[in-house]
This record gives structure tokens, sequence and C-alpha cells, in this order.
């Protein structure tokens, strides 16, 4: 560089520091702007402290003032590159998590929850002897998530007796077990059997820090069962609601005759059996009140074969058809009456991050031409194809569309409903209709997004925001147990890696010591 | 880039044709290896978070004595002025003297390899969490060592070297202790500044650019000032 731009350059260089120092003054941010003018500024500032360096050098001539000056220039030049740097770095950093089981990552739902917590929660784990290290990663990662608000710690109950004993009987070795604590709440999950996941974790936290919201699962009618743990039961999707803190009861409404106030949600699980009138004028009068109910129909129990029930559909605008959706293009196992999809409305709550789900044997919908004015549809699952799906009325034979009776695809299989109320009347009706519960059983729910879209539809009902379904991660803790022979191999490998280094030096000594 | 290579190479030869580089990795893989037998024993894990720790405790200890010589020597004995005075730049002898002593650092963290060799051999590791774990204590020992070098080229005395390269490490070591007295953003600054916190990600599988340039960025400066040292003979 020429020697006669060095005081331009050292000038625009302390001008650049000082506006960037200025301009963080005025806006107290670290904009990028600022950063930009001090990082320019400070690399600037080196460039001149070394040219001016090199140039003195050359000359052989160094006065006192001009070393004294590059040495400021460089330290103050350095200073700023480095606090510069690290600062854009440390605010825009990328992270990579390396483990084999993302111990690092927990998921988007989990995420999205605990960083909207709004109350402290404390996690306590007791571990009797030294606590896996996946164990206090996962811990770190909640508190990293929650900003301050989780905080954890891991107890060994044999060594800190005391403290365990607060907690209740906490004494046995082989018990591992999280305790999971918000504003007097607690809820406990063990892990003694497999490593602690983040599912039981969230859904812990989820359920010490909502609300719980009740869902009465209508019975009398030969609903299908939550109790039921065979492949055509609801037993699965009944854990998943509890484990997102919605509790399950059934509903005889034939006994009760209204619909109890503290049901949040009302769910006729595919009834087989007539619903009585007075069944279904109780339905429709809460209903009418503002209370929000999920329907599942099944392909033997649909319209036609279940009057009080299509009766409560046709009064809310829908019309259960009597037909079977097909799609050769996109289904499941062969069977071309078990249409697959991705072709979701779009929904915030309910479709969004879906992938597909399935359903069995399932009956398009149709919204009535009469129907109240204030009342809003949506689908919210219609089959994938439009050429080569559709609604089937002749379900003898092998499909083949007929475009005088079927009804082309996309075929809409469930529907959203929506009825907002004025200001002063009930709450706002929520209706989901589905035209078939086989994609919650037992036996398909963990299958595809199966579980997410019934944790959805659930949660939106009973208006539980953020639902917190996860799919299972499993965690091997990778052990090392040594027996006593390969102990000793492994003392011996430690115990010669030095001596042949000793060896090696030895060798060298006399070798150097001879010439 | 020759001459660099040139000083390096002598710098590593000269370790290894005298008893400094067996000593020092004789001694440093002792100890790791009864730390690391002892906690593979308790933990029972393939694990090598808390060995990673170790290492970087006694490099804190180990690597300013390694560094104390690397130009206060040179100037103790006179032959900083034949340096500096033969065909070479001082960017050249201090980058040089650098990766002369990082190669040494790199045969001692290469014989910890054989704890890998083991808990793969006798269990089923998280080889990336391992290996990252390896990076990060390299680029950890890789700044301590620029760190070392820039006090070694303050004076001409190796103890002054060692003591103001041990004050250095300490400040940065141990500033994750202090952080119970800080809050905001000073506490942020102090544990940012802390070599545990970046260490720590990367033993535990997490690698972000923070620690990355937080380990670079060190070095680079240092080393900036190391030249600005010797360019300046700040020891007179």
């Amino acid at each position: 560089m020429n020697i006669k731009y060095l005081p331009l350059i050292v000038g625009l260089a302390m001008l650049t520091v000082l506006l960037g120092a200025a301009t963080w003054y005025v806006t107290q941010h670290f904009s990028a702007a600022v950063i930009a003018l001090l990082l320019v500024g400070g690399s600037l500032l080196l460039l001149s402290a070394f040219s001016r360096g090199q140039h003195s050098v050359s000359q052989r001539f160094i006065p006192a003032w001009g070393r004294r000056l590059v040495i400021i220039m460089v330290v103050f030049g350095a200073g700023i590159l480095w606090s510069g740097t690290n600062y854009l770095a440390n605010n825009h950093s990328p992270r990579w998590d390396v483990t084999a089981y993302q111990l690092h990552t927990l998921s988007p739902a989990t995420i999205e929850y605990v960083s909207a917590l709004e109350h402290s929660v404390q996690l306590t784990a007791f571990y009797v002897g030294q606590p896996p290290q996946y164990l206090r990663d996962v811990f770190k990662e909640y508190e990293r998530i929650s900003a301050g608000l989780i905080s954890t710690e891991i107890v060994d109950p044999i060594a800190d007796i005391g403290y365990a004993a607060k907690f209740g009987n906490l004494v046995s070795g082989s018990e591992h077990k999280v305790i999971v604590q918000s504003e007097g709440v607690r809820k406990d999950v063990d892990f003694s059997e497999a490593a602690l996941s983040e599912i039981d974790l969230t859904h812990a936290i989820a359920s010490v820090t909502r609300a719980p919201t009740k869902a009465c699962f209508l019975a009398g009618h030969g609903e299908y069962s939550l109790l039921n743990e065979e492949n055509s039961g609801l037993s699965i999707y009944a854990q998943l609601l509890e484990a997102n803190n919605i509790r399950t009861r059934e509903l005889m409404l034939g006994v009760v005759g209204v619909v109890p106030e503290d049901c949040d949600l009302v769910v006729v699980a595919a009834a087989a059996n007539d619903l009585t009138a007075q069944e279904a004028a109780a339905m429709n009068t809460y209903l009418d009140a503002g209370g929000d109910a999920l329907f599942f129909i099944e392909q033997a129990t649909a319209a036609g074969h279940n009057s009080a029930l299509n009766a409560i559909l046709n009064y809310w605008g829908f019309a259960i058809q009597d037909d079977i959706v097909v799609d050769l293009n996109s289904h499941v196992g062969g069977d071309v009456g078990s249409p697959a999809t991705k072709n979701y409305g779009r929904h915030k709550a309910i479709t969004e991050g879906l992938d597909y789900t399935f359903y069995v044997h399932p009956r398009s919908i149709r919204i009535l031409d009469q129907r109240r004015t204030s009342i809003k549809y949506a689908p919210i699952v219609s089959t994938a194809s439009l050429a080569n799906s559709w609604a089937e009325i002749d379900r003898g034979v092998e499909p083949v569309f007929d475009e005088r009776v079927d009804t082309p695809g996309p075929v809409p299989i469930a529907y959203v409903m929506f009825e907002e109320k004025t200001a002063g009347e009930a709450s706002d009706t929520r209706i989901i209709v589905f035209t078939d519960i086989d994609f919650l059983t037992n036996v398909y729910i963990q299958q595809y997004s199966n579980a997410q879209m019934g944790l959805n539809i659930t949660n939106w009902l009973a208006a539980t925001d953020a639902p917190v379904y996860l799919n299972e991660k499993s965690i091997q803790v990778n052990r090392l147990d040594l027996t006593s022979i390969e102990r000793r191999q492994v003392l011996a490998i430690l115990v010669c890696i030095p001596l042949f280094f000793a060896i090696a030096g030895v060798m060298v000594w006399l070798r150097l010591r001879r010439y | 880039m020759s001459a660099v290579v040139a000083i390096a190479k002598k710098e590593l030869l000269t370790y290894f044709r005298s008893p400094i580089a067996y000593i020092i990795i004789i001694v440093m893989m002792a100890i790791f290896n009864i730390f690391f037998f002892m906690i593979a024993d308790d933990n029972r894990e393939t694990s090598l978070q808390e060995v990673f720790q170790v290492m970087e405790f006694m490099f804190v200890f180990v690597l300013p004595i390694m560094t104390m010589r690397l130009l206060a020597e040179e100037k103790s004995t006179g032959t900083m002025e034949f340096l500096m005075t033969a065909p070479i730049s001082n960017s050249a002898i201090v980058l040089g003297k650098y990766l002369g002593m990082l190669a040494l650092f790199s045969v001692l963290i290469a014989t910890t390899l054989v704890y890998y060799a083991i808990v793969e051999y006798f269990g089923r590791p998280d080889r990336m969490t391992l290996l990252s774990g390896y990076v990060g204590i390299w680029l950890e020992g890789a700044f301590f060592i620029a760190v070392g070098l820039l006090a070694s080229s303050w004076t001409r005395h190796q103890i002054v070297a060692a003591m103001m390269s041990y004050s250095m490490l300490f400040l940065l070591y141990f500033s994750h202790s202090v952080t119970p007295y800080f809050s905001g953003t000073a506490k942020s600054v102090v544990l940012y500044l802390s070599t545990r916190t970046h260490l720590d990600h990367f033993v535990a599988g997490i690698i972000t650019a923070a620690d990355v340039v937080y380990y670079l960025s060190g070095i680079v400066v240092c080393l900036i000032l190391t030249r600005l040292s010797l360019e300046n003979r700040l020891w007179h």
C-alpha cells in the first residue's frame, strides 16, 4: 500500500469505528449495520497497521510515536474484529446436533409447547448411582428451550435419603423416576424399564401445566370402546388423550338425560344402534347451547341405518351419503376403498404439518342446501386424486366411475363446522364429522399421521391449544460393561502405551548420545 | 510457506530429538489413562464426555509449560536476533513456531485415540459425538497454544511467560465459575468467554458456529498480536 494514503485510511478507519459506536449508542442495539461498520473499521485499522509496520521496517526506522500508534491500532482493530465476529456468530449461529439419538434436538411440538410455558416447572430425577449422560443432556435441553422456566435436578435417593423422602418412598435402587411439578401439581414419570423418552416427559409437563379438559364418549349404542385393547378398540387413542390432559369418560345419555356441564366435548364413536329421540334432542340442545361434538360414522352404521343420528347431522347441515369412497392411485393395503391422502383443508390447529392419513371404507359427505347461514363449513380431509378417486354408489362390483351417479374426486371424507354465536350468547358450536373411525383404532392409529389427526381434532374441539403428539424416539444407553478379563485387557493397553513412548524415547536418546 | 514448514519441522524435531516430547506424552498419557479407566469403570458408558473435560483441565496447566519456551528461549539465548535478521517474515516465524507446537499437541491428542478404540471394541459408542469431542478438544488446545505463544513473545524469561499464560488461561477457564456473581448481559458475556462453555457443547455432540468462531478467532487474534509483539520488539 502506498504510504501517502496511510493517514487517509487510518482516518477512514477511525471514522467508521466511531460511526459504528455512535450508532450503537443511539440505538442501544448491535444491529447488522453496527457490526458491519465495526468490522470494516477494525479491518482497515489492522490493514493500515501492518502496512505501516512493513514500511517502517523496510526503511529501518521506526519512530517511538509510530510504533505506539501501530500497536494501538492493531490491538484496537484485533479487539473489534474478535468482538464483531463472535457477536455475529453467537447471534446467528447455526447448530448441529451430531448425536446418534438427536439428544439435543427436541421435537418441534415440544419446543413449541415448552417455549410457551407461563409457569415454572421443576423436574426432579431420582437415579441411584451415576446418572447416565443422556439424562443430563436431555434435562439441559429442556432448560435451554424453556429459557429458565424449567429447572432440573438429579438426586441419588440413597445418598440423599432425607431430600428424597420429601417426594415419597423412593429408595429403591432399581427405580428410576422423574417427578414433574408445577404450581402444586405433580406427575411422576417412571423410566425404570427403558430410557426416559421425550414423549413421556413432554406429556408430563403438559399435564401439570394445563388445566385438564373432559371428553365424554357416548355409550350404550354399540360404540367403539375406549377400554377395548384389541385391534378394533380405542385404548391407545384414549391413552394419547390422557397424556395430553384430556380426561375421557363414558356418557350414558339415555340415563342422565342431558349432557353434563363438565363435558367439554361429546364424542360419538360410530354408534351402531339407534339413538332414542330423547337422546337426539339432548344432543341438539347441547350443541345449540354452544357445545362441541365429534362424530365418527362407520360404513355399517351410516345413513339409512341410524335415523336419529342422521337427524342430528342433517340438523347441522350434513348428509352422509350411501356410498363408498375409492381412490385408485392413493390407497393402503391394496384396497382401493381405503384411501390415503394428504389433501387437507387449510386449518392451522388441525391439518398443519400432517403427513398422510388413511381411512377404511369411508363415505362421502354432502352439505345440505337447506342450512343455517350462520354456519361455516370446510372440508378438512378429501381424497388425494382428482381423476382417479370418486364416491362409488354401486359397491357390489368392481369400482368403475359412473358420472351419472358417482361423485367425482376429490371427495370430502371429513368436514369441520363452526357456528359463531353473537356476543352474549353461548360459546361457539364446533362439530367435526369423519366418515370412518377405523383410522383411530389400535391397529391403525400409530400408522402415518393418524394419531396426530385424532389428537388435533380432539384438541381443537376441546379448545386446547398446542397439542403435543410426538413420534417415538428410542434412546439406547451405550453401555460399557467390562468383564474381569476385559478390564485386565484395557488396563494392559493403558499401561503399555506410555511404556511404548518411554522405550521409543530411550532409544532416540541412546542413538543421539552415540553421535 | 516453505519457511513456515521449515520452522515448524525444526520445532517438532527439536521436541522429538530431546526428552521433552517423550516426557510430555508419557506423563500426560499416564494421567489421562488413569482418569479414563476410573471414569469408564464408574460410569460404565461409552461416552468420553468426562474424559474430555479432564483433558481440558489438564491442558490449562500443561500447555503454558509447553509453550513458554517457544519465543522466550530464542530471546534469552540470543538466537532471536538471528531469526529476525534471516530472510523470513515475522509472520512465518510466528506461524512456524505455532504449527510446530500444534503438531506436537496433535500427536498427544492422537495418542488418546486409544480410548476410542477401546470403547469401539468393547461397546457401541456414538461415533459422531466422540468425533465432535475430539474436534473440540483439539480446537481448545490450538487456542491455548496461541495464547501461550503470545505470552512467550512478551518476555525473554520462560517462567514469566508461563505465569502470564497461566493468568490468561485461568481467566478464560475459570470465568465459568464466577457467573453467579453476574446477571443479564454481563453474565452472558462472562459465560461466552469461558472456554468450558464452548468445549461442553462439542463434547456433548453439539457443534455451533459460535463455538468454532470463538476458537478460530481467538487463535487468529493471538497470532496477530504475537506478530505485532515480534515486529515491535515488545520484550525490550
